[in-house]
């Protein structure tokens, strides 16, 4: 049986992290009695990176250095030509990896604001699904995991205004963003995870959010859970790809009717996003669609199995996955 | 029998996107060195109308998963589920009777499927009076028409003519009913086995499903049924521990596959060796039991009550045989087992002309 209080699951695939701030500004805010396992989930795992992470926790929490799970659309096992977005997968890895009974992920290239910790703690001990804020700085200059200074605060968190600086405030399922998101496991687990069907387009925080609005649990927006990101780490390296389709608009009714639906709920583009949207909406569902495991069931012993039952062509237009 | 059964997940909820809601219930047919599945595939466990028609290919020799693909539905109602398909080939067509959930109603009907769609063919016009909730008609060929074994008791056989129309066989008492707490069923259509067909049945015994075997012989009646093959206490898993559904059966070689929902969740297979599973029904013939036809047309409670007292004293008096007492509407059942005769099932009036006693 597990006895820690909370899984930090971080995930990453960028060439530099930044993993120390994290660290940092999370370890300075625990307090003795916290019991916290820090779970890396690495879409570029080494050894060598491995040892770093190791490093810079130095034994302040238990730490675990995971790779992604197999994806069709990222890592060595995929079945693309090139490495595509593939967050759900990676998030999903954490839920297999956490023992916690509630787990929170956090995005890479970030420090944790003063006061992120004490906020996460009430969403554990009230068993809540909260989403953190987040802003995006320029220039960020981290001193033993205090933000010291940065330039003009480009990308302030579009739900900042509906915050509480006291505490939680109630927010559609639709604002659940992913800086970082906090929800019990067992939660997350009913609902079979993350979605799949997200990945190489984007979207499974939020698509996340409505499904679990659909399974009756209220989502929370936590002012106070706030992370700094960094603009230059951000924009550092090649991004992965994301594919957002088009369909003709009768392909796309058509293929919206194979998901069962006949109608559209979201009017716009016939792409991909928006099928995202008209199916959650549609089937008005919690449950995954996209997912070809039960996650409950897997452990770390089966992930590699999960290759076997890889979707060979994409779910929007039915294209090869080789040819992508 | 004299081996342990073997039982093998095929399909686990989830290992198909969009079957969260469980993978299960699948029929079978044979096609070549396949076999082909066709599986009802939830989102979620809520019974909404996104139920699918999951078609899927396996190895006949591994049961390996080949492939699969979501059936597109034509020409049924909109908000109207399809579920529980069983198949059988016959004139050329992979057919499918499976339960059509709409406006209310629950019955079974008719469809053909192919690679990529499925449609319907037969609204199932039984000459029968049936109930609001309709379940459990299973299918087989016999003499190179298409027949419908409505129940097991009374047996009940109906015939499916050239022009469409159905035209009932056979309707026997036979007893076995008796021998369960629960409902007697029907679980899967029948296929050629020995000299007649074999199917399934089951029943529901302290909240677990239970199942045999049985075998109509060429006369279309129960000729053997063995006892429980298998027992829904297997199953821990899934949204409905306890329950483990047979609903088809494939011959292949020298074993007897039968496909099965494991906890309203995945889908297994339990392999038989044929030469074991005949030998296991030779061991068991089935032996009707004659019940007391007992008629009751009274329209007053008053009268019931008279009635009821009577046939109390009658079971007892005759060392409590099987009754089945006849009477005007079923709706009387909740105020006549209050009276607690023992092995007493209803009819209807009108399915009988002769009878033993009439206490009208």
């Amino acid at each position: 049986m597990s006895c820690v209080m909370a899984t930090l699951v971080y995930l990453t695939c960028r060439e530099e992290p930044a993993f120390e701030w994290f660290a940092d500004s999370l370890t300075a805010q625990l307090d003795p009695g916290d019991d916290v396992e820090l779970i890396v989930v690495d879409g570029a795992h080494s050894g060598e990176r491995g040892e770093r992470f190791a490093r810079a926790v130095a034994g302040r929490a238990p730490l675990r250095h995971v790779a992604a799970k197999p994806s069709p659309y990222n890592g060595v096992c995929r079945l693309t030509r090139r490495n595509f977005f593939a967050a759900a997968s990676a998030r999903n890895t954490g839920l297999v990896y956490a023992r916690a009974p509630y787990v929170i992920f956090v995005d890479d290239a970030c420090v944790l604001a003063k006061g992120w910790w004490r906020a996460a703690r009430e969403a554990v001990a009230s068993g809540r699904v909260v989403s953190g804020a987040y802003r995006k700085d320029w220039g960020m200059e981290v001193a033993r995991g205090v933000l010291i200074s940065s330039r003009a605060h480009s990308g302030l968190d579009s739900r900042w205004a509906q915050g509480d600086d006291s505490c939680p405030v109630r927010v559609p399922g639709g604002q659940l963003f992913g800086a970082s998101i906090g929800a019990p496991r067992e939660v997350l687990l009913q609902v079979n995870g993350f979605d799949e069907l997200c990945d190489s387009i984007g979207g499974e925080d939020w698509q996340l959010g409505v499904r679990l609005e659909f399974a009756g649990v209220p989502i929370y927006y936590e002012r106070r859970m706030l992370s700094v990101e960094s603009e230059e780490l951000h924009r550092h390296g090649t991004p992965f790809a994301r594919i957002d389709r088009t369909l003709p608009a009768a392909a796309y009714r058509q293929r919206l009717a194979e998901f069962g639906i006949s109608r559209r709920r979201v009017p716009g583009a016939c792409d991909s996003s928006h099928m995202l949207l008209d199916v959650a909406f549609g089937t008005e569902s919690a449950q995954t669609q996209g997912n070809y495991y039960w996650l409950a069931d897997l452990t770390e012993a089966t992930l590699a199995a999960t290759t076997q039952r890889f979707p060979r062509t994409h779910w929007f237009d039915r294209r090869p996955l080789a040819h992508l | 029998m004299t081996r342990a059964v073997r039982l093998r997940r095929l399909l686990s909820r989830g290992d198909i996107p969009g079957s969260d809601g469980g993978i299960y219930n699948p029929g079978a047919m044979a096609q070549g060195r396949q076999v082909v599945l066709l599986c009802r595939r939830e989102i979620d466990y809520r019974f909404s109308p996104f139920v699918h028609a999951e078609r899927v290919v396996l190895d006949a020799e591994t049961l390996a998963v080949i492939e699969h693909r979501t059936l597109a539905r034509r020409g049924y109602p909109e908000t109207a589920r399809i579920e529980d398909f069983r198949c059988l080939a016959f004139d050329g067509a992979a057919l499918c009777i499976h339960t059509l959930v709409h406006a209310g109603r629950i019955r079974p009907m008719l469809s053909r499927f192919d690679q990529r769609r499925i449609e319907p063919v037969d609204v199932l016009a039984l000459p029968l009076r049936e109930a609001r909730v309709e379940k459990n008609w299973v299918l087989f060929v016999h003499d190179g028409a298409l027949h419908c074994l409505y129940r097991l008791d009374p047996l009940t056989v109906l015939r499916r003519e050239p022009e469409g129309v159905w035209k009932l066989l056979l309707r026997e008492e036979n007893g076995w009913g008796d021998e369960f707490s629960g409902t007697l069923s029907n679980s899967c259509n029948l296929i050629a086995f020995m000299d007649g067909h074999l199917g399934f049945w089951h029943s529901i015994v302290a909240g677990r499903y239970v199942q045999g075997a049985l075998l109509l012989g060429h006369d279309l009646r129960l000729r053997y049924r063995t006892g429980v093959l298998l027992d829904g206490q297997q199953v821990g898993a899934g949204y409905k521990p306890g329950v483990l559904y047979v609903s088809a059966l494939l011959r292949l070689g020298r074993r007897i596959l039968a496909f099965y929902g494991e906890g309203d969740a995945h889908t297994g297979v339990a392999q038989f060796d044929a030469a074991e599973l005949e030998a296991e029904l030779l061991r068991n013939p089935f032996r009707p039991t004659a019940a007391l036809r007992v008629r009751f047309a009274g329209a007053r409670m008053e009268d019931l009550y008279r009635a009821m007292l009577a046939l109390r004293v009658l079971s007892q008096e005759q060392g409590e045989p099987p009754i089945r007492l006849y009477v005007p509407d079923l709706g009387l059942g909740p105020a006549i087992a209050v009276f607690g005769v023992p092995k007493l099932a209803l009819r209807r009036l009108a399915e009988a002309s002769e009878f033993d006693h009439d206490l009208s």
